[in-house]
């Protein structure tokens, strides 16, 4: 009997272990693949008639915007922040504000760049300025400071405009704005009449 | 267990399976009827009572209630007559959901309101639903507005609308068991009955609650005109930037009215009378009046008629109305009435230069008289206005300008041009260029002059001189000491603001004289030697040949230098002497001194070329034409035109 016990004893563990090994060898691994990220970048583009105001280093028309945010058709969204290298927009004082020269002379050729971050491949929606705010003044020949009429406007920008994050790959998105028609000109100032779009989705 | 208790156990059993089967609902009893709703005004006499109101506007109260369901709707209509003899009328039944704390659509956003349908009494929407289901019992925002300016939403199939939207304030509806209305008041004496009736949840109506009452006839409001163009005002057909018309504002009395407002038209009787075109009904006390207004645009002499409606819709058709006179005591003065007009003449000017087909041409004014003795540092006026004479005729304007040499009477007025004149031209070139500098004016007091010479551009000249150029019109400006603070000046009435002629007409602002106002470095007072020229200007000095060197030394004095306002550009930048180092222009900085002298204001109405040194002193090097000057004027011209 307790010969029998022993046996037992010292059977019943080896078969568990046995039993589990078998377990073990008959798991499947799991897929850990995922997918390299995209990059979205945004840039600025201004229309103006260079007659009228053109693009100098003395010329100056500020538009301050908050957050940029990428939505995806699942309804995730990122934020899309000022480089590849920054981990978030806010600062350490708190403010997350940008604020960017319309009449920057990257501006003429859409190479102002709003943001650029990456994201994960996949269908997007939308683009979502938050808090797009001009400044108080268009300042002309580096002396002529133009009042904005109304220049506490303060606009959240929606751009419904489907793009697609490609793994790997850029997707260059262009903001432009319209100063043609967003400044009408006044006796001594300009009204804010903002007029923005998003002009060319492309992809590299 | 015993036989008997297991009997038992299987009657039971029996018992309750079989009583509850045999059980049902048949019968023969009668479904109570609808009790209808019922209505109450709250605080109103007796009935059979009929009193007289104070004015035809009355406010009330009710309450409903339904002791077998709720009210979905109360809904209420009076009785009138248009004269004594005019049979009783009844105005159409008007129906309020009993929806309660609907608030922000009314005249005034905070205030709460009431929701209007127009829904026969089967179709009425059962509202307690939307009042559980709105948030809070409220509207949305986007609702709310729409309702605010008078839109109508579409509630479960019913025409909805606020009761009180900013478009027409009455009734009043707080609240659906609440309403403060106008009655119909045409007669000396106007019978009312109201009447008020509840709506419960199967469409049934109760009997109405009654009151009755008489209203007086309302009195017409007076109105008055306040202020008015005193001289001849520039229009134009439509506004501009710079021209919003001729104001003119006006105000009504009525004790009995909490609100009036007014509508008004400008000669009135040479409209067809079939069809006066009265503007729309506005709570504003201004009217601007464009030509477009005007019957005959191009007529000279109008009258402004305008009339206040009351609260109540009583016109003031009358349009005059007798005043007491009061004497300094605030005691009626026995006898002494002042008729008070709603109407009033007024000038106006099309600009011949806007209209079309119109040949282009241009005055030369010359504000400066000039020095009885006169000798090349100090000119006369006529050797003055021969000078720009012969710049006009180097750049080929013979034939195609006026010139108007100001003169000055005995009693110290001058001669300025005005509106019918400055309209006949679409460019004016204003010049003053003679002051007696260094020597003190023969009378200081006598500030109509800049130092004897020049005739000072007075607040009415100013204001001629902005009409001008409000109505599009365009100017070259060549000036000693126009800035000073007895010549045009700088107005208290701000930067940029019509009264100040400096930045609303020239554009510039921050003016420094010379001795400089500001706490600097105090320069010699020899100073201004030339200007640098920019945006294709070319490069001016003093001409020295024209100094009087005994008293000025080789430069010229009281040139002052600001800096540009608004759009205004920089033309020139002030060069001086060396011993004057805070106005020399240092390329490529920029200085807080201002240091310019001369600018361009390419407007989207007017044009403003002004020159703040006299050109008549200086000379462009490497000029062949004579005078040199000519280079100056010839690129203002090209600038304007």
């Amino acid at each position: 009997m307790k010969n029998r016990w022993n046996i037992l004893r010292n059977v019943v563990p080896c078969l568990l272990l046995g039993i589990m090994v078998l377990l073990g060898l008959s798991c499947s691994q799991y897929n850990y693949s995922s997918p390299l990220p995209g990059i979205v970048s945004i840039r600025l583009h201004t229309i103006v008639d260079t007659t009228q105001i053109s693009f100098s280093p003395l010329n100056n028309f500020t538009l301050t915007v908050s957050q940029i945010w990428a939505f995806r058709s699942d309804g995730a969204r990122a934020e899309v922040v000022a480089d590849l290298t920054a981990l978030t927009q806010t600062q350490s004082s708190g403010s997350s504000s940008r604020s960017f020269n319309t009449l920057d002379a990257r501006a003429q050729d859409s190479s102002l760049y709003l943001g650029e971050t990456f994201l994960p491949p996949g269908d997007y929606t939308e683009i979502f300025i938050q808090k797009a705010q001009p400044g108080h003044y268009v300042v002309l020949d580096g002396y002529r400071n133009i009042p904005i009429v109304n220049d506490t406007i303060q606009q959240d920008l929606f751009f419904r405009k489907p793009f697609k994050i490609r793994e790997g790959h850029y997707t260059n998105i262009v903001l432009t704005i319209n100063l043609d028609s967003s400044l009408v000109r006044l006796a001594d100032q300009f009204y804010f009449n903002p007029l923005y779009y998003i002009s060319s989705v492309q992809y590299e | 267990m015993s036989k008997s208790l297991l009997f038992s156990w299987v009657v039971i059993g029996i018992a309750v399976i079989f009583i509850p089967l045999s059980w049902n609902c048949k019968g023969s009893g009668v479904q109570y009827k609808n009790t209808p709703p019922f209505t109450v005004l709250a605080n109103v006499p007796p009935p059979d009572t009929v009193i007289l109101t104070s004015n035809p506007r009355l406010s009330l109260s009710w309450i409903g209630n339904d002791p077998d369901g709720y009210v979905i709707a109360f809904r209420y209509r009076w009785s009138y007559r248009l004269n004594s003899s005019s049979p009783t009328l009844e105005k159409p039944w008007s129906t309020l959901l009993n929806l309660l704390n609907v608030i922000g659509a009314g005249v005034n956003k905070n205030l709460k309101f009431a929701l209007m349908t127009d829904a026969p009494v089967p179709n009425l929407p059962e509202v307690y639903r939307y009042f559980a289901y709105l948030p809070n019992g409220l509207l949305s925002d986007s609702a709310t507005n729409a309702l605010r300016v008078g839109d109508s939403l579409i509630i479960a199939g019913a025409h909805v609308w606020a009761s009180n939207p900013i478009t027409n304030p009455f009734p009043v509806h707080t609240a659906p068991t609440s309403g403060t209305f106008i009655f119909d008041s045409q007669d000396s004496l106007n019978p009312h009955t109201f009447e008020v009736e509840a709506v419960d949840n199967l469409a049934a109506v109760g009997l109405p609650a009654k009151v009755s009452f008489e209203t007086p006839r309302v009195t017409a409001p007076q109105t008055e005109i306040d202020e008015f163009p005193t001289d001849t005002v520039m229009v134009l057909n439509d506004p501009t930037v710079t021209f919003q018309g001729a104001r003119i504002t006006f105000h009504g009395i009525d004790p009995n009215s909490r609100t009036l407002d007014y509508q008004w038209v400008v000669d009135k009787d040479q409209w067809p009378q079939n069809n006066i075109p009265w503007s729309a009904f506005s709570s504003q006390t201004y009217a601007y009046v464009t030509a477009k207004d005007l019957p005959d645009p191009l007529g000279h002499k109008h009258t402004f008629y305008v009339r206040a409606r009351n609260e109540f819709g009583v016109i003031d058709t009358l349009g005059v109305f007798i005043r007491q006179v009061f004497d300094a005591n605030n005691t009626p003065i026995p006898g002494q009435f002042d008729t008070i007009r709603a109407n009033i003449d007024f000038y106006t000017l099309y600009p011949p230069f806007q209209l079309p087909g119109y040949v282009p041409r241009a005055l030369l004014i010359n504000l400066s008289v000039g020095f009885p003795d006169a000798t090349i540092p100090r000119p006369s006026q006529p050797m003055l206005t021969d000078y720009y004479m012969q710049m006009m005729h180097n750049i080929g304007m013979d034939g195609k300008y006026d010139v108007f040499n100001l003169t000055v009477d005995p009693a110290g007025n001058e001669s300025f041009p005005g509106r019918g004149t400055l309209g006949q031209y679409n460019l004016i070139v204003l010049t003053g260029d003679a002051i007696d500098y260094g020597a003190r004016p023969a009378d200081a007091k006598n500030y109509n002059y800049v130092r004897k010479a020049q005739v000072c551009i007075t607040d009415v000249i100013k204001q001629k001189l902005t009409d001008y150029c409000n109505v599009g019109g365009k100017m070259i400006i060549s000036a000693w000491a126009l800035p000073w603070r007895n010549n045009m000046g700088v107005d208290t009435a701000g930067v940029g603001s019509e009264g100040d002629g400096m930045s609303y007409i020239c554009h510039m602002q921050d003016l420094v004289a010379d001795p400089p106002t500001i706490n600097l470095i105090q320069p010699a007072r020899t100073a201004f030697l030339g200007a640098t020229g920019q945006n294709g200007y070319p490069d001016v000095v003093f001409d020295s040949t024209k100094a009087d060197t005994a008293l000025w030394g080789k430069s010229l004095q009281m040139v002052y230098t600001g800096r540009p306002y608004g759009f205004g550009e920089i033309l020139y930048r002030y060069v001086s002497d060396s011993t004057n180092f805070h106005f020399q222009f240092n390329p490529g900085d920029f200085s807080p001194v201002p240091i310019v002298c001369a600018t361009r204001y390419l407007g989207v109405t007017y044009k403003v070329v002004y020159f703040g040194f006299p050109l008549y002193y200086i000379q462009v090097p490497g000029a062949t034409t004579q005078p040199s000057a000519t280079e100056v004027l010839r690129k203002a011209f090209s600038d304007l035109n």
